[in-house]
């Protein structure tokens, strides 16, 4: 079809277009390359006004952008494939079509392609906030195929019936979602999930957990069967690092036997709401007593899933507050309790061969000491901390002396190390935020933490938390405000928290509902109503049965013609007002008129009353007698309206 | 088995409830009294190709989101299909309980244009989005509740006589152009098409017989009214000389009244010689000329005598006479 | 709201209100009727007066016709008027030598014709003919009536011997019959108290004009009726068709004089609309007479009853 053998598309079906454009380019914002946004933002400006003065876009011009996306796009990300590339392209190509939109069905091509873009954007965060907002795009894109039909009345009309025709869609799209059979597995590779691990890692490298200090998103959250524990006691831990390579610390591959544990105090029970991480490390409460079902135990009493959290998890644990871990230590336990990188950071060995000569054996004493130092010497918190050269633990011991937990954690083994005691870095997630509307721990990535564990004889492994001497407040009230070097800003507090709190609730529901709907949930649901889940022929016959209702209720809808008496707004208002007034004793004789019946009601009641029911009744008059119907619609709703708040 | 097969294997009651029951199954050709009703029967509905390549979209979205087990995506899908779907019940809705109440014509000669109006109402509830096509034609409209509206075609007129209308179509695919809903109207509406003018030819021999009641010194009598351009078939005698040699174009002197005492005998054998259509072409433009100067006339057939008698009336009469000749 | 009407007819309708009152001075305690048959002559129809004598019918014919400012007849109808007694005769003139019409009382603006049912049909019937027509012809040449041509009639119910009540059909030419009935106890009173009502009559000043009626007339006619209003009127005339106690219901023609009589009425409440208290104000003097029940049930109570069964829809 050559866009001669079609009439341009009006401005107002081509604005609407552009909007929802526009919203696409927005929602993909947060991971589109810098570069990207802004031209594209200034192109669909320049092509709308373009358009609106009836001009063509240069057509050189638009193959030379057309060249040029993909370039940068490889130039950024080295590939044109990919989530990343992908929805660079996508969003580029979209902007790039409004400049060849010349025809109604280049409108429907660009509609389509933008309904698209803004479905991938899901792929990148799945939030209720994020899903709302990409539904709501959808009403432009919708309203500008309204438009483009002939004779289409008003945009403000045109708009509402679009409203009104995806709020209506709304219960049909809930029970296609409910009854579509999920996937058991995947039908082609799922690229890049892989990349989307999220939370702690079994590696901290420098700046590992940094990432995460400044992630506010929900790691999981607890609910606890008693009270929630204070604060200072709610570290759980996700994974145990034994090996430092002078870089980055790793559990290690040695295999180890699980380490024996004495509980002493009462046992806490709790559950654990985890948001998907892509894997396998489930932190837990110090110190887990037993693994869940379906998870096991590394052996220093960190949980393992069997498999990769893609979509949440949900799992109860018990554990003691008060114990005793490993009161007996193993030779090769100890030997990777004092493993060192050859030859690296000789200061910090040095300060650790000065401890062990001043307190010989006296563990208690050397971490004492090193505690002591951190809280003494000039160490500072901070959650951008300079850069560190080859020597790591050196240069951040004797020269910056700024970091946050994994510089501390890191250090503090090490020296522990040095100084011939064994001891651990152990990673996971400290605090959390407890919510007091719906009583439980919101835990956020943000809360990620690594402390140290070290082997004390009689007393098994036990914690040290090094940022804690450095920042007490840092265990007390969290990285951000720990960050932020005084005590909670202004936002954090009244009713901001309370807000905070109850969108928590929502987005928690919203997670589990809608995100977390997968295979195993719809088949219980569906079970529920009889539909044996395990037979296709059930499912298709529940799915055909309700779409076919769903089609017969649409045409008795589509068929139902109104009755003469639904379009007159003020007959039945009038007739509302008349059952009302009939309820409080007004009854209107068979052959009474309308305004004979108000004036007479208005006669028995209180000045007060009268007045308004005698307005009333004037007004009816004017309306009913002396009007055109079509003419006084508004008036007749205003009537309406003003009858509903008259009482008797 | 296609549609007319199993049409012809019915039997011959079974095929006439089919077709009144779905009188747009087959074109059916049976013509309908007006005015013509659009119940659910005789409405169609089928996705357009832009309806097809959306509902592929919004297939591979459903399989994207499923695949990468997105439920958030599987909503947004689910809620964009079921908002599309109304397309099929808008555009439904846009035809059904539509009236055709009547359908008036313009005259036209053949050959030249033909105005159509075709009176369209709505019970009870607005449409917007219709469209209608007639042969090539297409028009779009809206219809406001209660009140009818016209919605005025052109047609060609091809030759005199009877002309039927042809089959109309009643389509929309509001709101959204996923879903086109269609009818087919056979309104029993007929149009008559004067015969075609003749291009030139000599002029009518418009005094015979009563020539004599004719004299130039009468006319000048006359009130004086007015001038307008010359045409052929005019009588020569009113021709303005002094007002033309100004102008540079023939006009014509226009009397008030007209000249009541001139009657025109327009006869069939005055234009003999010619072949039928040609002599009806010719009497067509006498009719017209004696017509346009307002003078009495009467026309003479083979088989009938109209008039003398002036007026539209009376043209119509004779027009329409000429057109129904064989 | 007198404000809503804008029409050149607005000095006409200010006279209106005195002329209301003139009229009420002059016949006591007889509002309603008074204002009904305002409403007849504002609708342009004409008036049927029936009640036992002595009770004001003629004094009201006489207010009506003086305060309006109608040139007004008085018809004594017996048994031996004949047509040309009302409508004239053409006469031989010799000094002319030609005929030459001599036009009878018809020929006024506003006749009063008197016990209507004591003339014979024949006479009846010229006069209704007149009425309908609101021309005559005599001698082949037709003669129109002036514009505002009015009849009032009045009869006697009571009377029965000599009469010739006056048939069903013929009814219909009158838009109201009236009934006005004893006056009250304080209407007669004063009415005893007070001066002779003739006399009274020639010393008042004629409040409207021929013009002023016609032009009232037109604005009558523009008064707006809803669909409502419409609606009402019909569920009334389709009541008294399929009512059990009716032989014959309201013709198509009835429900228009109704509908007249109704804006009318609308007109003299100042109002430039109808509304269905119109219609029922009206109802039973316009309807009434046309109703043909099917036993001995007064036609009045046949019409209240119709008002009070047929619900107005909102």
């Amino acid at each position: 079809m050559s866009a001669a053998a079609q009439p341009r598309p009006d401005l107002r079906s081509f604005t609407l277009l552009s909007l929802g454009v526009a919203a696409a380019l927005a929602l993909h914002l947060p991971h589109l390359p810098l570069w990207l946004p802004p031209p594209l933002l200034l192109l669909i400006a320049w092509r709308w006004l373009g358009f609106s003065r009836g001009r063509r876009f240069p057509a050189l011009l638009r193959y030379a952008l057309i060249l040029a996306l993909p370039l940068g796009v490889i130039a950024t990300y080295g590939t044109l494939f990919g989530r990343l590339p992908g929805a660079a392209l996508a969003v580029g190509l979209l902007a790039l079509k409004l400049t060849e939109t010349e025809t109604r069905r280049d409108v429907h091509i660009g509609v389509a392609v933008a309904a698209f873009t803004l479905m991938s954007a899901l792929l990148f965060g799945q939030s209720l906030l994020m899903t709302l907002l990409v539904c709501a795009a959808l009403w432009p894109l919708l309203a500008a195929l309204t438009a483009l039909q002939p004779g289409a009345g008003a945009t403000r009309m045109l708009l509402r019936e679009d409203a009104l025709r995806l709020a209506l869609a709304v219960p049909v799209a809930l029970l296609a979602f409910v009854l579509i059979p999920r996937l058991a597995t995947p039908l082609w590779g799922a690229p890049g999930l892989a990349q989307a691990r999220t939370g702690i890692s079994a590696r901290m490298s420098p700046g590992a957990i940094g990432q995460l200090l400044i992630d506010d998103n929900p790691a999981f959250r607890v609910g606890f069967d008693g009270a929630i524990p204070p604060r200072a006691q709610r570290y759980f831990r996700a994974v145990v690092l034994w090996h430092f390579d002078g870089h980055a610390w790793t559990p290690g591959d040695a295999p180890l036997p699980l380490e024996p544990i004495a509980a002493q105090g009462a046992p806490l029970h709790y559950t654990i709401n985890l948001e998907t991480t892509r894997q396998t490390l489930l932190p837990a409460l110090d110190m887990p007593l037993q693994p869940p079902a379906g998870t096991r135990f590394s052996a220093a009493r960190t949980l393992l899933a069997a498999q990769p959290v893609d979509h949440g998890l949900r799992y109860s644990v018990t554990s003691s507050m008060r114990y005793v871990l490993a009161p007996r230590l193993d030779a090769a336990e100890r030997r990777l309790g004092l493993q060192l990188p050859m030859n690296a950071d000789p200061r910090a060995r040095a300060l650790a061969a000065r401890w062990r000569q001043r307190y010989g054996a006296d563990a208690a004493a050397i971490v004492d000491a090193a505690l002591r130092m951190f809280h003494d010497d000039g160490f500072r918190y901070t959650l951008l901390p300079p850069p560190l050269g080859r020597q790591q633990v050196d240069d951040f011991l004797f020269d910056t002396r700024a970091g946050f937990c994994e510089h501390y954690a890191s250090a503090f083994v090490f020296l522990m190390r040095a100084a011939g005691i064994p001891a651990r870095v152990v990673a996971g997630y400290q605090g959390g935020y407890a919510n007091r509307v719906a009583g439980y721990l919101l835990v956020r990535q943000s809360d990620a933490h690594a402390w140290a564990e070290v082997w004390l004889q009689g007393h098994g492994w036990t914690r040290v938390d090094p940022t804690a001497a450095v920042r007490p407040d840092r265990i007390s009230l969290g990285a951000t405000a720990a960050a932020q070097g005084s005590g909670a800003p202004w936002y954090l507090s009244g009713w901001w928290l309370g807000l905070r709190d109850r969108i928590d609730v929502i987005n928690r529901l919203w997670d589990q509902a809608v995100v977390g709907f997968n295979a195993l949930r719809q088949r219980g649901l569906l079970a529920r109503f009889g539909v044996d889940p395990e037979r296709w022929q059930s499912v298709a016959l529940a799915l055909g049965g309700v779409l076919g209702v769903v089609m017969a209720v649409g045409l008795a809808l589509a068929l139902r013609e109104p009755a003469a008496a639904t379009d007159d707004v003020l007959g039945r208002a009038f007739a509302r007002l008349e059952r009302r007034l009939a309820r409080a004793g007004h009854r209107r004789g068979a052959g009474e008129a309308p305004v004979a019946f108000l004036t007479r009601v208005a006669a028995a009641l209180p000045a007060d009353g009268a007045g308004q029911l005698r307005r009333l009744s004037t007004e009816f008059a004017r309306l009913r007698y002396a009007c055109t119907p079509s003419a006084s619609a508004l008036a007749a709703r205003n009537w309406a309206r003003r009858a509903r708040e008259f009482r008797p | 088995m296609s549609l007319a097969r199993r049409l012809r294997g019915l039997t011959e009651t079974g095929r006439a409830r089919l077709l009144r029951r779905h009188p747009g199954l087959l074109r059916a050709r049976r013509v309908e009294s007006l005015p013509i009703h659009l119940g659910q029967r005789r409405i169609y509905v089928l996705p357009t190709g832009f309806g097809i390549g959306f509902g592929a979209m919004l297939l591979v979205m459903l399989l994207g989101a499923l695949n990468y087990n997105n439920n958030a995506a599987l909503l947004l899908t689910c809620l964009l299909g079921a908002t599309c779907a109304q397309s099929m019940y808008g555009a439904f809705r846009a035809l059904h309980g539509l009236r055709l109440e009547a359908v008036r014509a313009e005259h036209a000669e053949a050959g030249s244009a033909l105005q159509v109006a075709l009176h369209f109402s709505a019970s009870r509830r607005a449409r917007t989005a219709v469209c209608l096509r007639l042969g090539p034609t297409l028009a779009a409209f809206s219809l406001p509740i209660g009140a009818p509206t016209a919605v005025g075609m052109t047609l060609h007129a091809e030759r005199r006589g009877w002309q039927a209308l042809p089959a109309l179509k009643l389509e929309s695919t509001w709101p959204f152009g996923l879903f086109r809903a269609w009818s087919w109207l056979y309104p029993d509406a007929r149009v008559l098409v004067y015969p075609a003018r003749e291009a030139g030819g000599p002029a009518p021999p418009e005094s015979s017989g009563t020539d004599s009641q004719h004299a130039p010194s009468h006319e000048q009598d006359q009130d004086y009214a007015g001038l307008r351009d010359y045409q052929p078939g005019d009588p020569p005698r009113r021709i303005a000389w002094k007002a033309s040699a100004r102008n540079d174009q023939l006009l014509l002197r226009l009397h008030e009244p007209p000249p009541a005492q001139s009657t025109w005998r327009l006869r069939w054998h005055d234009a003999r010689g010619l072949p039928q259509e040609q002599r009806i072409m010719r009497l067509a433009r006498w009719v017209h000329a004696a017509w346009r100067s307002g003078a009495r006339w009467q026309l003479e057939l083979p088989q009938q005598t109209l008039g003398p008698d002036r007026g539209d009336a009376h043209y119509h009469a004779c027009m329409a006479a000429l057109a129904l000749l064989p | 709201m007198p404000d809503a009407i804008a029409t050149p007819g607005n000095a006409s309708l200010a006279r209106l209100p005195k002329a209301l009152a003139q009229v009420n001075a002059l016949v006591l305690g007889k509002t309603h009727a008074v204002r009904l048959a305002f409403a007849c002559l504002l609708a342009g129809g004409h008036l049927l007066l029936e009640d036992i004598p002595g009770v004001g019918k003629t004094t009201l014919a006489h207010a009506l016709a003086h305060t309006c400012g109608l040139a007004y007849q008085r018809v004594q109808f017996t048994s031996d008027l004949t047509p040309t007694d009302i409508i004239g005769v053409g006469i031989y003139e010799r000094e002319h030598g030609q005929f030459r019409f001599h036009p009878g009382p018809l020929f006024t603006e506003l006749l009063l014709a008197d016990e209507i049912n004591r003339g014979t049909p024949k006479v009846q019937s010229a006069l209704l003919e007149a009425m309908a027509e609101s021309q005559v012809s005599v001698e082949g040449e037709t003669r129109a009536l002036p514009a505002v041509f009015t009849v009032i009639a009045t009869q006697n119910p009571l009377d029965l011997a000599g009469t010739h009540p006056l048939p069903d059909s013929q009814l219909d030419r009158f838009l109201m019959r009236l009934s006005l009935g004893y006056p009250d106890a304080a209407a007669e009173r004063a009415l005893l108290a007070g001066e002779d009502r003739r006399a009274l009559l020639r010393e008042l000043p004629a409040r409207l004009a021929a013009s002023d009626l016609l032009a009232l007339r037109q604005q009558a006619r523009a008064v707006n009726t809803s669909a409502a209003v419409l609606d009402y009127l019909q569920a009334l005339l389709a009541a008294t068709r399929d009512h059990a106690e009716i032989r014959v219901g309201l013709s198509p023609r009835a429900g228009l004089a109704v509908l007249a009589a109704a804006r009318a009425w609308a007109l003299l409440a100042g109002r430039d609309h109808v509304m269905p208290e119109d219609v029922q104000a009206v109802f039973a003097a316009v309807a009434a007479h046309r109703l043909q029940p099917l036993r001995n049930s007064s036609r009045e109570s046949l019409a209240a009853a119709l008002l009070a069964e047929v619900s107005v829809r909102a």
